[in-house]
């Protein structure tokens, strides 16, 4: 656990010292305080507009900056050798991998957390009245930044190339918010006389289900959700994100050095 | 060799469990928003927006192109379509009101902003009323609709004085749309009462950001006589 948490301290570090984390930050800061220009075309509903461009920038680049984290980190170790010095130390395969997970984790925790501040700051301006589901739509963009990650330390363990990783990644993410779409889908072949129901339910429960998770899409919508419901949405992307890790320690104990 | 096996031993009952946990949610929680293949998107934004997870910022979008598409003067931007409806104005009103309701079903201000342009600056009666009736659709609880509704009717069949006790209840409320404030201002300068006229008109220019609209108030205000 020790060794981990250390490896997850060495990623942190090694993050901050890219260009890219800050230039991600900045470029994510930016837009949140420019959703006040977008706020002034929408008078009356001002800080709706606020709110939605907010958190849709929070979560578009904490998924940038976890991918790049990411990809970037575990590939570029890998093409540059540097992991075998690692290795060469009393660090086990798993740990390593999981360590890594958690640097990437906390690196956008903060991320979330500055942004959230920067749009929590500009509503309260604004005269906005706190809403518990503002906590809620954060909490569920780091589930989905949970799940995202560890798929993309799997994709960047099994590709050979950062850009392919990315995409695939990126690929996933689109997919995983209109997986709901598979069943129209069964339906409609169902109809043309096509039974690939089986196969279609096969690739809808592997594939994440970040719709699931998109609670800042269901801000305004009247019916709260249970606490049971949370729970299982928690519970489900916890297990989902391990599940990739652990295929990702998988794929990393079979490589050769 | 066995290590793999011994991950997978890990992998598989974890990834069942992970098939189990979706499956409760599935069965606690339906999205509320309508499938992006029945909103048919006019804009590739829209679409990509929702593909990508920001239904509800599409919908701001979508919103934004409303006001600019309604704050624009038609002569200048738009062909004109006489005969398309009484006054042959903003054509586009309401299936662009609509677009942004299918995106985003609880957005309120939408359905009372839309419905009270078509109706009260439009007399397009039958458009307002279908755009509040899906806006009750979607919101069965939100009866401020209701009201819209019943003040659109008799404004139809020239019933001012049913007229105005609703919109004096409408306007109580904070997302009451300003346009509605107008109508209903108009209405007491239609009947004499300049009085109350006067103080919606002030209360317009006291808590109204919008630049035009606190010139409409002004421009009322001095034509009653008082300067500012």
């Amino acid at each position: 656990m020790k060794k981990m948490f250390a490896i997850g301290e060495y990623t942190v570090k090694e993050n901050i010292r890219h260009k890219i984390f800050y230039t991600i930050l900045l470029f994510a800061l930016v837009i949140i305080v420019s959703s006040l220009l977008f706020s002034m075309l929408s008078p009356e509903e001002e800080t709706r507009v606020i709110l939605d461009i907010g958190l849709g920038a929070i979560e578009i680049f904490a998924f940038l900056s976890a991918i790049f984290a990411a990809v970037g980190l575990v590939l570029g170790e890998m093409e540059n050798k540097s992991v075998s010095l690692i290795l060469t130390r009393p660090v086990r395969r798993f740990e390593y991998i999981w360590g890594r997970y958690i640097g990437v984790l906390s690196i956008s925790f903060f991320n979330i957390l500055l942004m959230s501040s920067a749009l929590l700051f500009l509503l309260f301006i604004k005269g906005w009245k706190f809403d518990f589901r503002f906590l809620l739509s954060v909490t569920f963009i780091f589930l989905k930044v949970v799940i995202i990650s560890a798929l993309a330390v799997l994709f960047s363990l099994i590709s050979t190339s950062a850009i392919s990783s990315i995409s695939f990644t990126f690929f996933l993410w689109v997919l995983g918010h209109v997986t709901d779409h598979l069943k129209y889908l069964n339906y409609v072949l169902l109809q043309k006389g096509v039974k690939i129901t089986v196969f279609l339910k096969a690739i809808y429960y592997i594939l994440p289900n970040f719709q699931y998770l998109n609670v800042k899409d269901y801000i305004g919508y009247p019916n709260s959700m249970s606490g049971t419901t949370i729970f299982w949405q928690v519970a489900y992307s916890l297990i989902y994100a391990s599940v990739a890790t652990w295929l990702s320690v998988l794929v990393f104990s079979r490589k050769e050095f | 060799m066995r290590k793999s096996i011994s991950l997978l031993l890990l992998i598989l009952p974890l990834f069942g469990l992970s098939i189990y946990a979706q499956h409760q949610v599935e069965k606690r929680f339906k999205s509320p928003l309508p499938s992006i293949v029945e909103v048919k998107p006019s804009s590739f934004i829209y679409f990509w927006g929702s593909l990508l997870g920001l239904r509800r910022l599409s919908s701001d979008l979508a919103w934004i192109r409303v006001l600019q598409y309604y704050g624009t003067l038609e002569e200048e931007e738009h062909v004109h379509h006489p005969g398309y409806c009484e006054r042959g104005e903003y054509e586009e009103l309401l299936s662009m009101c609509k677009e942004v309701v299918r995106l985003d079903p609880y957005f309120h201000y939408a359905y009372l902003f839309g419905g009270g342009c078509l109706a009260f600056n439009h007399e397009r009666y039958d458009e307002a009323i279908e755009l509040l009736q899906e806006g009750i659709r979607n919101n069965p609880k939100f009866w401020r609709f209701r009201l819209y509704i019943a003040a659109i009717v008799y404004t139809r069949t020239k019933e001012f004085d049913k007229v105005v006790p609703l919109l004096e209840e409408a306007i109580r409320y904070r997302d009451c749309p300003e346009l509605v404030k107008f109508f209903l201002a108009n209405i007491y300068k239609a009947r004499g009462e300049f009085e109350k006229a006067i103080a919606l008109w002030e209360d317009i220019l006291a808590t109204t950001r919008n630049d035009q609209t606190r010139a409409m108030a002004e421009s009322q205000l001095m034509a009653m006589g008082i300067h500012r």
